[in-house]
């Protein structure tokens, strides 16, 4: 550059003197100063190159992003949970789009007065409530959620700065309080709280899909980014209920529960050839589609969760038992006049009978017979098959908080207890634990499981008594529905029908009250078994009628007549009118 | 003939350049009918199942047996009014 000039044809200056004759190129410069210029720009060079190499290669993920960013968008796909239905396909829950209304509180309050006005009684609350809950620092407040989409749209057309809305889904439950404690319910996050809608959580819920979209100018979609993440539908859940049986026992139970004053109730109604619950009514019951005060006493489910003391509902499976191991046969007669004596205390009879058979200890329901054959067995042998049949233990469906009960390990068993609790007391169990006991009577010594789910497939039975036993037990159980029997008032008229019947005291702090739980369980028509029905009535008014065979026991005959004429059951028997004409027939 | 073939290659590049221009412009068109049918479907589906649950709020147990009860006096059927008929399936 500055050292030799070469000729050159440019010798174009103002004053003639060609450029390699310049002055300024005889200019004795020092060489570092060139040095500087060159080490000067090659420092430059390589700023620019590392820069480009910084962003080809280092941070080309995130301008790659930032650029998408301005022209790609991300859409949330929704997901609807699952609908439930019953087993004939009637919907019992069902979630509707709706829309959630928030807000920025500070762009709202800069709005005019008349419009937040407007807003308050669209979304029917005060002025005074929409202003303390606007009244925040956050960035961020739900004025209402569940808002449906009608009243959402009238609320956007308001056009108010910082009120937006965001998707969400509503339950609805069309059966309300008949089916409310087998369905269950939601939360505003659509997650299950309670029964079915708890169980069946992770089926029911669908899974949220998502798409990378380019949008154009206008918003509207032009292209898939890369495949789509479809959203998954949470499954239908096809219920083993029966909406028309369900309304009916739930219409039914309120009906008895008044007229006898009684503080609560439940039904179950099961199938003996599936295990399938057709229906499952308790009382009191509440509404899930409005719950805003809810009692604990509502949302209890108490036929699965609260277990108390049977009574004699448990004598068929004492009886059953030695009939089964041959120490007693239907005719053996035993003695049971008086009272019995046992250790320090005794056992006495409701209506004392001199000398019963076996068969007839089941007919009057005797305490004393069945203690009296229960003492002839083992404990441990006992203690097995009520293990067996399911007392004490973890029910093995699916459905929350479904109680256990209680049962004593055999070996503490006292004599007084074994005898006690041969007839129900001094053990505790749930009405379903029983209602599922008493397969092995209705299915000729066949226990089954029971299940809340449509199902098609039969149940896997197990075998816990043989045929004969479990024939010998039918034909007794059904005389206790007979002229002679304690639950004459559990007929049913045109079916044959079969049943026990249980009066228990309440268990207080550990001391027995004179409170009742009243109940029935039985199955009809006997000559082929289709529907177990057990029934228990919590504390019916005890200056009134109280005992299992007038409370419980025309509940259980109304029901099962409903039932059976919904599943379209023959009748096995000819029809006559069967209530009796003494004292008995006015109560109802 | 270097020259023509020059030629000629040019002008196919030229057409399918348009043509891809044309693709794409219909891609995208076809995209956001696809685009809006598939909205509409979802919008029906969601209105399916708001029928569905009206008819079953209109289905309601309760309600038939109301109606039947107190507009249209009606009376619970009862077995001794009931004519039970087997089929004989042979």
């Amino acid at each position: 550059m500055s050292s030799k000039s070469r000729p050159t044809a440019r010798n174009a200056t103002a004053k003639g003197v060609p450029f390699s004759k310049n002055p300024v190129l005889a200019l004795k410069l020092s060489a570092w100063r060139s040095r500087l210029v060159m080490f000067g720009l090659f420092i430059g060079f390589i700023a620019l190159v590392s820069r480009a190499f910084w962003l080809q290669a280092m941070s080309t993920d995130f301008l790659q992003k930032q650029g998408e960013s301005r022209y790609a968008r991300t859409i949330e796909l929704p997901a609807t949970r699952g609908k439930i239905t019953d087993r004939n396909g009637v919907v019992l829950a069902s979630s509707v789009p709706v829309k959630a209304i928030w807000a920025i509180p500070e762009d709202v309050l800069a709005e005019p007065k008349e419009k937040i006005a407007q807003l308050a009684t669209l979304l029917e609350m005060s002025d005074a409530d929409l202003r303390k809950k606007l009244d925040s620092d956050r960035q961020f407040v739900y004025l209402k959620r569940q808002v449906e989409q009608t009243t959402a749209d009238k609320i956007v057309a308001l056009g108010i700065n910082g009120i937006e809305t965001r998707k969400e889904y509503k339950r609805f439950y069309p059966e309300g309080e008949a089916m409310a404690h087998v369905v269950g319910f939601t939360n505003v996050e659509d997650a299950g709280q309670e029964g079915m809608e708890l169980a069946e959580q992770a089926s029911l819920a669908g899974k949220l899909g998502s798409r990378r979209v380019i949008k154009d100018r206008l918003g509207r979609i032009v292209e898939d980014l890369r495949a789509v993440n479809e959203p998954h539908d949470g499954k239908e859940l096809a219920l083993s209920i029966d909406s028309k049986i369900q309304y009916l026992a739930y219409a039914q139970l309120k009906e008895t529960i008044e007229k006898f004053h009684a503080k609560a109730g439940g039904v179950v109604v099961v199938d003996v050839q599936t295990g399938e619950i057709l229906a499952l009514a308790n009382l009191p019951s509440y509404n899930p589609n409005q719950r805003a005060d809810l009692t604990g006493a509502q949302l209890r489910n108490r036929i699965m969760t609260d277990a108390y003391e049977p009574g004699s509902v448990m004598k068929p499976f004492t009886i059953s038992l030695a009939l089964e191991t041959n120490r007693v046969k239907p005719e053996t007669v035993f003695q049971t006049a008086g009272k019995m004596k046992i250790g320090t205390q005794s056992i006495g009879d409701a209506h004392e009978s001199a000398a019963l058979t076996v068969s007839q200890i089941i007919e009057k329901s005797s305490n004393i017979g069945t203690a009296k054959i229960a003492l002839q067995m083992p404990a441990q042998e006992m203690w097995e098959l009520f293990t067996k049949v399911g007392f004490g233990q973890a029910p093995k469906f699916d459905f929350p908080g479904a109680a256990t009960g209680r049962l004593k390990n055999y070996k503490t068993w006292r004599p007084i207890e074994q005898a006690t609790m041969s007839y129900g007391h001094g053990l505790s169990a749930s009405t379903i634990q029983l209602a599922h006991a008493y397969t092995i009577f209705a299915r000729d010594g066949e226990l089954i499981p029971l299940t809340f789910k449509k199902t098609t497939q039969s149940p896997v039975p197990e075998r816990i008594f043989s045929v004969k036993t479990a024939l010998e037990m039918r034909a007794m159980l059904e005389t206790v529905t007979g002229p002679e029997g304690s639950a004459i008032r559990a007929r049913v008229p045109g079916y044959r029908v079969a049943g026990k019947t249980g009066t228990a005291y309440k268990v207080e702090r550990g001391q027995y009250v004179r409170k009742y739980i009243a109940s029935f369980c039985g199955f009809a028509p006997v000559s082929n078994p289709r529907i177990i029905v057990a029934v228990m009535i919590d504390e019916p008014d005890p200056s009134g009628p109280h005992f299992g065979g007038s409370v419980a026991a025309p509940l259980f005959s109304t029901i099962t007549a409903n039932a059976l004429r919904t599943l379209n059951v023959a009748p096995d028997t000819t029809v006559t009118s069967v209530l009796p004409d003494n004292g008995l027939g006015d109560i109802m | 003939m270097n020259g023509r073939l020059n030629v000629l290659l040019l002008i196919a590049l030229l057409a399918c350049a348009l043509i891809l221009v044309k693709t794409q412009y219909q891609a995208r068109h076809l995209f956001i009918e696809l685009e809006r049918s598939q909205t509409e479907a979802r919008q029906l589906e969601v209105e399916w199942s708001q029928l569905q649950l009206d008819q079953s709020n209109l289905g309601k147990h309760e309600r038939i047996q109301a109606n039947a009860i107190k507009d249209l006096n009606m009376v619970p059927v009862t077995n001794d009014r009931t004519q039970y008929i087997t089929l004989n399936t042979k």
